[in-house]
């Protein structure tokens, strides 16, 4: 049964989801189910909000307080996790096939019937929140990415990734906050091993039928900004980035762009000109959300070491060989297609000038190039 | 007590509908030349992996040419050519030359793979051993320069002491400047040989179209499989005390189970029931074993991950702490210890059974890349001679059992001999034998 079952992905179609469905089943034990929820990634709202709401995901609900979760969740053998990318919150969870149905409803609480009482802000989201950004930002390339998505968008797409503290928060903007997100129209439910009919079956039955429909959120129109310089002084490595913020159609020929001169996803290609650079760590890739992109490229290294390499990249680039790379560009998009997020376009051999840029030189900056000497 | 589905599973696990089917199938073909290709087929993969696995690693080095086998694997498979990438994955036991492509474009990859081992002179002769030792170089100095892996690199390195099996896995700055390619050759004479390689192959692709692209253009030598001598286990210590480090950084562990014991799966039931925890997680106050609740409320540990390392005739069971609070290094060695002496005397029947759901679901998600597949296929065959099925994998784990669990702690760990690797800020970790004593108890 499974051997016929196993191919097929399909969209519901006979009873209706409440929610966005897709899913495929699969020959293999485990269920991957990743819930979506759209237009409320760090991108909407008041900075840092959808971290902290992201980290309220799996506390206590109505139904069910948060450690008779964990430890049901334990005795499962099953994991979930909450993460907040620019776009969306992302909730995932994997266990057995057999509990597909109990953490269809786990997940219908959370988003439906989380309490978000006010000791777990100051007891369990604050500590945790503050915890990752402190991780993350000890991180060079975290820093100058954050930068780089603050010159090239300014808002939006450019507002911080994490909760950093700057603006104060409270429960209930949180709470406003979970009730204009965690919407029908919002919500994205895909799971990986799991016959559509039984899913569907659960999301109905479970309390993702009580969520509010919601209108699909009228996103503000993305606008690029090009040619912004930042440089920032720091310890550790030292680095530059280049970033052209890009449209979603200009995807696929930046993707060829980005195989032919050295892509991240790619990083065993030794005939690239970036991998080739002297002394230094350098690749590129192409950053993909919902309304826009950012190509970015990183050289990493000695400040002496990446200030000579960043002066050849916009020679490497506008000689790249597009036509050549097509093939490796199709084998990079196959590589970063996933089931969440497949990828839909077709590599698209189109000669890129780098052109202007967004500019951030970070670490040893006295050593560092300014982006009018490259 | 859990509702719906929950408590069904656990107890009738054979009425299952669905899982009552492996992971994917896997298919074999064996040459004429000795070696096996396995593939697994995934109708759902959007890309395919085709690896071929030798067996060496450490294993075939000494210490003057330890990172020899990194380094000529690192050299094979580098590069880009007609839609295939190629990379390489280096472990203590065996090297993979790995090719990643598109699923239409797998029989060029199995070419690929064919043509590098059917002769690897003609690449070794061309490429630039002095680019690719530098890149050898700074892999291995990432790995002293990071705290953690550090410390399990020391920890192998401590309990198999005068045995190749640790030596360090990508070599030392100092062996791998001397290495060239006369070292290279005399490795592939002894070690690629038919008996000696697996091909593995994981995605959407046809078996046999690869299968037989691989028999029609590769020659590879046959010859027995080289005997790679047994190692033994050595209680012993090592203390990298660095106070300039954030954190104490530690390490213990005891023998653990090789690839073909039979107490694999037990051991790897018994790590999962002390389990990972984190303190900077939200639910780090819920989770429900004994050590976890006991840690976290003084802060006394960062994060610990327990571990069953397997290699093809023995182990390493143990953990790796990060701890931040310097200063209760040893109540936290203290606590991690004594709740092992558990283990032998008071498990609990609920501790077992959390611990077998955790180290199902555990293995199945490692299989979750065409790469992961195909490196569980590559060594297993290599160094254990057969791999089972994921639902062999998943019965075995369901008949573990509270008294498996307990008399394998008494056998295993139990006043036994342990090994301990740290760094960081060391000053509070007791002597080896204060901890070693920690390995029994006077009451039982």
């Amino acid at each position: 049964m499974l051997s016929r079952a196993a191919t097929r992905r399909s969209y519901s179609t006979a009873v209706q989801a409440v929610v966005k469905t897709t899913a495929r089943d699969t020959t293999g034990n485990l269920t991957n189910l990743t819930v979506v929820v759209n237009n409320s990634g760090s991108k909407a709202g008041k900075s840092g909000i959808s971290h902290l709401l992201s980290s309220f995901n799996f506390l206590n609900t109505g139904a069910k307080s948060a450690l008779r979760f964990t430890r049901e969740s334990e005795l499962l053998g099953g994991q979930f996790s909450s993460n907040v990318t620019r776009d969306a919150i992302v909730l995932n969870t994997s266990f057995l096939k057999t509990d597909l149905p109990y953490y269809v409803e786990a997940l219908g609480n959370v988003l439906s019937n989380t309490s978000f009482r006010p000791h777990e802000l100051v007891e369990n989201v604050l500590p945790v929140v503050k915890s990752q950004y402190e991780s993350a930002i000890k991180s060079n390339s975290y820093l100058a990415l954050e930068e780089l998505h603050e010159l090239s968008f300014r808002k939006g797409l450019g507002n911080p990734l994490l909760y950093d503290g700057t603006n104060k928060i409270t429960l209930d903007e949180i709470k406003e906050f979970a009730a204009q997100s965690y919407t029908k129209s919002n919500i994205s439910v895909f799971a990986s091993g799991a016959i559509e009919e039984d899913l569907v079956q659960f999301i109905n039955d479970s309390s993702f039928s009580y969520l509010p429909s919601g209108d699909a959120s009228s996103v503000a129109p993305v606008t690029l900004f090009k040619g912004k310089e930042a440089r920032i002084r720091s310890g550790g490595e030292s680095a530059v980035f280049i970033g052209v913020p890009i449209k979603p159609t200009e995807f696929a020929k930046y993707e060829v762009l980005s195989a032919a001169i050295g892509s991240s996803i790619l990083n065993s290609d030794i005939t690239a000109p970036l991998y080739k650079l002297a002394g230094v760590d350098a690749s590129s890739s192409v950053l993909k959300y919902k309304d826009a992109g950012l190509f970015v490229i990183s050289v990493k290294g000695s400040a002496a070491a990446v200030s000579t390499a960043a002066k050849q990249l916009k020679t490497i680039v506008d000689s790249a060989d597009v036509k050549a790379a097509t093939k490796k560009a199709e084998l990079s998009i196959a590589l970063q297609s996933t089931f969440e997020s497949p990828l839909s376009f077709k590599a698209e051999a189109t000669p890129v000038k780098l052109g202007a840029f967004n500019y951030v030189a970070i670490g040893e900056v006295d050593a560092l190039p300014y982006a009018d000497e490259l | 007590m859990l509702r719906g589905s929950g408590v069904r599973s656990i107890k009738n696990f054979t009425c299952r509908r669905l899982l009552s089917s492996a992971n994917g199938p896997t298919k074999y073909t064996s040459l004429s030349n000795g070696i096996t290709i396995a593939s697994e087929i995934n109708p759902n993969a959007t890309s395919s992996t085709v690896a071929a696995y030798i067996g060496a690693g450490t294993r075939a080095e000494h210490q003057y040419n330890n990172g020899i086998s990194a380094l000529t694997t690192n050299i094979l498979a580098s590069g880009y050519e007609n839609g295939v990438l190629l990379s390489s994955d280096n472990s203590k036991e065996a090297n993979g030359i790995i090719a990643q492509t598109t699923n239409d474009n797998v029989v060029e990859a199995g070419k690929t793979i064919a043509k590098i081992l059917s002769n690897p002179t003609a690449i070794l002769e061309k490429a630039d051993y002095g680019v690719a030792k530098a890149k050898l170089i700074s892999i291995a100095e990432a790995i002293e320069s990071n705290p953690s892996t550090k410390v399990l690199e020391h920890l192998d390195a401590s309990a198999f002491q005068g045995y190749s099996l640790g030596l360090p896995t990508f070599g030392t700055t100092d062996s791998i400047k001397d290495l060239q390619l006369e070292d290279s050759q005399r490795l592939l004479e002894k070690y690629l040989v038919g008996s000696n390689v697996v091909i593995a192959a994981s995605g959407n692709f046809d078996h046999d179209a690869l299968a037989d692209a691989i028999e029609s253009s590769l020659k590879v030598q046959q010859a027995a499989k080289p005997i790679v001598k047994t190692a033994s286990f050595l209680g012993s210590e090592v203390r990298m005390r660095d106070d300039t480090l954030p954190k104490a950084y530690v390490s213990i562990a005891a023998q653990g189970e090789g690839l073909s014991s039979p107490a694999y799966y037990v051991s790897k039931v018994a790590a999962a029931i002390f389990g990972d925890f984190d303190h900077h997680s939200s639910i780090a106050p819920y989770t429900s074993a004994k050590l976890a609740s006991l840690v976290q409320e003084y802060h006394i540990v960062d994060k610990y991950t327990h571990f069953s390392r397997s290699y093809a005739d023995t182990g390493l069971w143990g953990f790796n702490a990060e701890i931040s609070n310097i200063g209760a290094v040893d109540e936290f060695v203290h606590f991690i210890l004594k709740d092992w002496n558990r283990l032998s005397i008071s498990i609990s029947n609920a501790e077992v059974a959390r611990g077998k759901a955790a180290a199902k679901t555990a293995l199945l998600r490692e299989l979750s890349s065409t790469n992961a597949i195909v490196a569980d296929i590559g060594t297993k065959i290599l160094l254990s001679g057969y791999r089972n099925s994921v639902k062999e994998a998943l019965e075995k784990i369901d008949a573990v059992t509270t008294a498996d669990v307990k008399a394998w702690g008494q056998a295993s760990l139990w006043d036994k001999d342990i090994v301990i690797s740290a760094t960081g800020q060391i000053e509070a970790l007791m002597d080896y034998g204060r901890n070693r004593n920690e390995m029994a108890m006077m009451r039982w």
